[in-house]
């Protein structure tokens, strides 16, 4: 019964994740701030950052008692929270910065005249850090404590560097682990005789859950090191970070990485131990030794004659597909989805297109390991056929919903988006050569080249905040 | 022939049960000596705490040695030698006048007494008196743990609080005397000492070997240079940091955390004590049917992942937290029979109690390494959220490492005999 099984374990794998209740949102965005900034994005009339005017702000007749600003979504403030430097630097913020609904806010205790500099840092609703910067001034403009900066996506360098590599290792850990075991089911049903050894399959699920567990710290990294380069290491972010949604996410994401490899270890042959009588160990221990004696099947015996109880294959093949869709739906919850409308169909349109991924790529580096052996594979091909087509419907319409206008192809997120559509087209027209030229030697170095741009391109497409 | 009467190895697990009782019991006074004696001496918690940590020290280290003298000397003369000085320590506790004196008699001679007299007494009963039932047997004596436990410390917090804490101590002594009796009457050695087979052992096993079993050095030697022990040891210490380093000391903190006051905290202990007895007897029929690896990975699995949504948990208030209790109880002393089974399949029943000492010394080591570290996470990220993720990762890692038991040796342990003597096809 391949059907109900399939969708059990397709139901479970997502079950658990949306266990995890989380609401999906994309980048927060400043909206408003009490007092206000000056040069706010959807301020009107616009005043352009680099302006003078926005290194002073509002000049007010009093210091206010508090300041909030409003986000156009939940926030939950991060590490520093909300901090208010007076004129003459010192910190003028009344404690800990507190959350409520769409906003932020501290109590502020300002004596001075001046200029006063309000630094603020919060966690969108889909774990993406976001900060920003702005001043007032009370009484008289003066010179601010410290000078402000922009940043693409109001994170520093550093941190979307740190978490577009995260994000990369992560796509390729996934593609690599759980592709290669979702190719290796739709091989065992269709095509058997094509399927890699079980030694290659075991390598390539191997270095995709190494993948996998090295990308949490850099994503860690990324997600502290985006508020500021101090705060990297700091233990207060640290804590935060992974006190907060993110680490959860972060917690599920490694635990699904561990449990792959349960499930990998639960399937490998075991050796043969007989039952040990009173002088000591069995009388065989050591692979050399099974094998020689010829005893290929069982396990630990039992003491008494029991069944020797291995694993069935086929159950723990369908238990690492439903993991692998847990974490695509993992992924998505952290991958502005719900810009879609309904929010559940931006996580199947998320998750499909990142199954899609992990199918291509799995199915390549099987292509790439087995080409000198010459051959057909037709299914194969036939697979990477499929996972190209929803590749494409899927990311036509994530793009159709976060490109709300063709303006909005013009700003940074729209240029990465074109960028990556330009870095995958040569490793299209590259796999389509190969497929066609069965006899000359595929350009295996210049398609994987290609397909690691398009994924590096793809971290930093998420980590972006997509154009309102 | 077959023989109406109960085996005679019956009789042991009872008397070993009832033994095992008594030290349990003995080993929960302290939580109700702690305010008492702060009282009476003016000492800080420190004090007591200390004499705890040397005692939880010793008491691991002391489990292989004790297999080792059991060995050399004979189950009934240690048993009744052990029990002999907890009686006497626990008299001599309550003349004593200064805090060293409770370091020496509580961390160091009760510990060893105790560590004589605790699961690696239940691994060498069960592997020398049993062929079949082996695991039942294991799980019917590690549940004299948690049943010792509940059936004590209600009395004994009510006695030192209207009798006072001395009192407690004498009753104790009093216990680990009248135990001492049927020991002394009922113990034996060997079925062979009463002309009697191993409960369960067909007629044409092989007689009991005159070779000795490995003294505890040689045995960790032995251990050392196998890659199952290490398994085995990785997933045991990860064993001990997720039971009682991390929920048996941290839960009720992090209960009064989440908005649940210390009294229910720790009824909802009390309620995982009973699930403990029920799931370690479940565990250890269920060893003598199943492939052992199996049965761990299962209970790791179970482990990690309800630590892994344990915040989750305590979102559903008092309805998530006991649904919480009741899995993780069935699950807390259920890996010791797979445990000790897998030691007694990987290196023969012979050398398997002293082997296992050393393996539950690292179960030791792990719940006093959880205990600082997630006190410590705690202090430092000011969550206890990470520490219960961590953990719930490192069960995962447990289940993955014991799953892989029986494969990483490429060299035979000890020389190779040919097949056909005496194995089973």
């Amino acid at each position: 019964m391949r059907v109900p099984r399939a969708c059990v374990c397709a139901l479970l794998g997502v079950g658990l994740s949306l266990a995890a209740p989380a609401v999906a949102l994309a980048h927060a965005s400043f909206v408003r701030s009490e007092p206000p900034d000056l040069c706010g994005p959807l301020v009107q009339p616009r005043v352009q950052p680099n302006d003078p005017r926005c290194q002073t702000g509002v000049v007010l007749d009093q210091a206010p008692a508090a300041v909030r600003i409003t986000f156009s979504e939940p926030v939950q403030p991060v590490g520093r929270g909300i901090r208010v430097l007076s004129p003459s630097g010192k910190q003028v913020q009344q404690g800990k910065a507190t959350a409520e609904d769409d906003a932020a806010s501290v109590p502020i205790q300002a004596t001075e005249q001046g200029t006063y500099v309000v630094d603020w840092q919060v966690d969108s609703s889909d774990t993406h850090p976001v900060r920003g910067r702005f001043a007032f001034s009370v009484g008289q403009p003066s010179q601010p404590a410290t000078a402000g900066t922009g940043e693409v996506g109001q994170v520093t360098p550093i941190g979307l560097a740190l978490q577009t590599l995260g994000r990369w290792l992560h796509f390729a850990g996934f593609a690599l682990a759980f592709g290669t075991v979702g190719v290796g089911l739709i091989l065992t049903r269709f095509a058997p005789e094509e399927l890699p050894s079980p030694r290659i399959r075991w390598r390539l699920t191997s270095a995709g859950i190494l993948l996998l567990v090295l990308s949490e710290p850099l994503m860690l990294l990324g997600q502290t090191g985006s508020l500021g380069l101090d705060q990297m290491f700091d233990g207060d972010a640290i804590g935060d970070a992974l006190a907060s949604l993110f680490g959860r996410l972060l917690g599920f994401r490694l635990a699904a990485a561990l449990l792959l490899w349960v499930i990998g270890g639960s399937l490998q042959p075991p050796l043969v131990l007989a039952q040990p009588d009173e002088d000591g160990p069995p009388a065989g221990m050591g692979q050399a030794h099974a094998a020689a004696s010829g005893q290929v099947a069982g396990s630990l015996g039992t003491d008494e004659d029991g069944p020797p109880a291995g694993v069935n294959q086929r159950l723990a093949g369908w238990a690492a597909v439903g993991l692998g869709l847990a974490v695509a739906v993992i992924d998505a919850l952290g991958q502005h989805a719900a810009s879609f409308r309904p929010d559940w169909l931006g996580l199947i349109v998320h998750g499909l297109h990142l199954a899609g991924m992990g199918l291509w790529l799995a199915c390549l580096s099987w292509l790439m390991m087995s080409w000198k052996e010459g051959r057909p594979l037709r299914c194969t091909r036939r697979i990477v056929l499929t996972s190209l087509a929803i590749i494409g419907v899927t990311g036509l319409a994530m793009a159709v919903v976060h490109i709300p206008n063709p303006g909005a192809l013009l700003s940074t997120y729209g240029e990465v988006l074109w960028i990556k559509q330009v870095v995958l087209a040569p490793a299209l027209i590259l796999g389509w050569l190969a497929m066609r030229r069965r006899q000359r030697r595929p350009a295996w170095m210049g398609e994987i080249a290609a397909l690691s741009g398009v994924l590096v391109l793809a971290g930093l497409l998420v980590s972006l905040p997509p154009p309102r | 022939m077959p023989s109406r009467r109960i085996h005679y190895a019956w009789i042991i697990t009872g008397v070993t049960f009832l033994t095992l009782l008594a030290t349990a019991g003995i080993r929960a006074t302290p939580s109700v000596l702690i305010i008492p004696l702060e009282h009476e001496f003016g000492w800080t918690r420190v004090t007591v705490s200390t004499a705890v940590s040397i005692n939880l020290l010793v008491y691991g280290v002391c489990g292989p040695f004790a297999a080792s003298l059991m060995d050399r000397f004979g189950v009934r003369p240690v048993i009744v030698v052990s029990l002999g000085a907890l009686a006497l320590a626990q008299g001599a506790i309550t003349l004593m006048q200064a805090s060293w004196q409770l370091d020496l008699l509580w961390g160091i001679v009760v510990a060893a007494a105790a560590g004589a007299t605790a699961v690696v007494l239940a691994a060498t009963i069960s592997s020398r008196w049993f062929f079949k039932r082996r695991g039942l047997v294991m799980g019917i004596l590690t549940s004299a743990n948690a049943a010792g436990q509940l059936l004590f410390l209600p009395p004994l917090a009510m006695l030192a609080v209207t009798a006072g804490w001395r009192a407690v101590m004498l009753l104790m002594a009093g216990v680990a005397v009248l135990i001492a009796l049927p020991v002394l009457g009922l113990m034996r050695n060997f079925p062979s000492d009463i002309g009697l087979r191993r409960f369960g052992a067909p007629a044409d096993a092989a007689p009991a070997p005159d070779k000795p079993p490995l003294g505890p050095i040689a045995a960790l030697r032995l251990g050392v240079r196998s890659g199952d022990f290490w398994f085995l040891s990785i997933s045991y210490f990860i064993c001990g940091a997720s039971t009682l380093g991390l929920i048996g000391t941290h839960f009720i903190p992090a209960s009064v955390e989440h908005g649940i006051s210390e009294v229910t905290a720790a009824s909802i202990l009390g309620v995982m004590a009973v699930f403990n007895i029920v799931g370690t007897t479940c565990s250890g029929f269920l060893t003598d049917r199943f492939d052992n690896r199996l049965l761990l990975c299962v209970y790791y699995l179970s482990r990690g992942i309800s630590l892994l949504f344990l915040p989750y948990a305590y979102g559903l208030g008092m309805f998530g937290l006991l649904g919480f209790m009741i899995f993780y109880g069935l699950d807390w002393i259920a890996t010791v029979p797979p445990t000790v089974g897998l030691v007694g399949k990987t290196f023969g029943q012979r050398n398997a109690p002293v082997v296992f000492g050393w393996i539950a010394a690292a179960h030791q080591l792990g719940s006093g390494f959880a205990a600082f570290g997630a006190g410590a996470l705690r202090t430092w990220l000011g969550d206890y959220q990470i520490a219960f993720m961590s953990s719930g990762l490192l069960c995962l890692i447990a289940a993955g490492v014991v799953i892989r038991i029986g494969r990483s040796s490429s060299r035979p342990l000890l020389p190779a005999r040919p097949l056909g003597a005496g194995a089973p096809a």
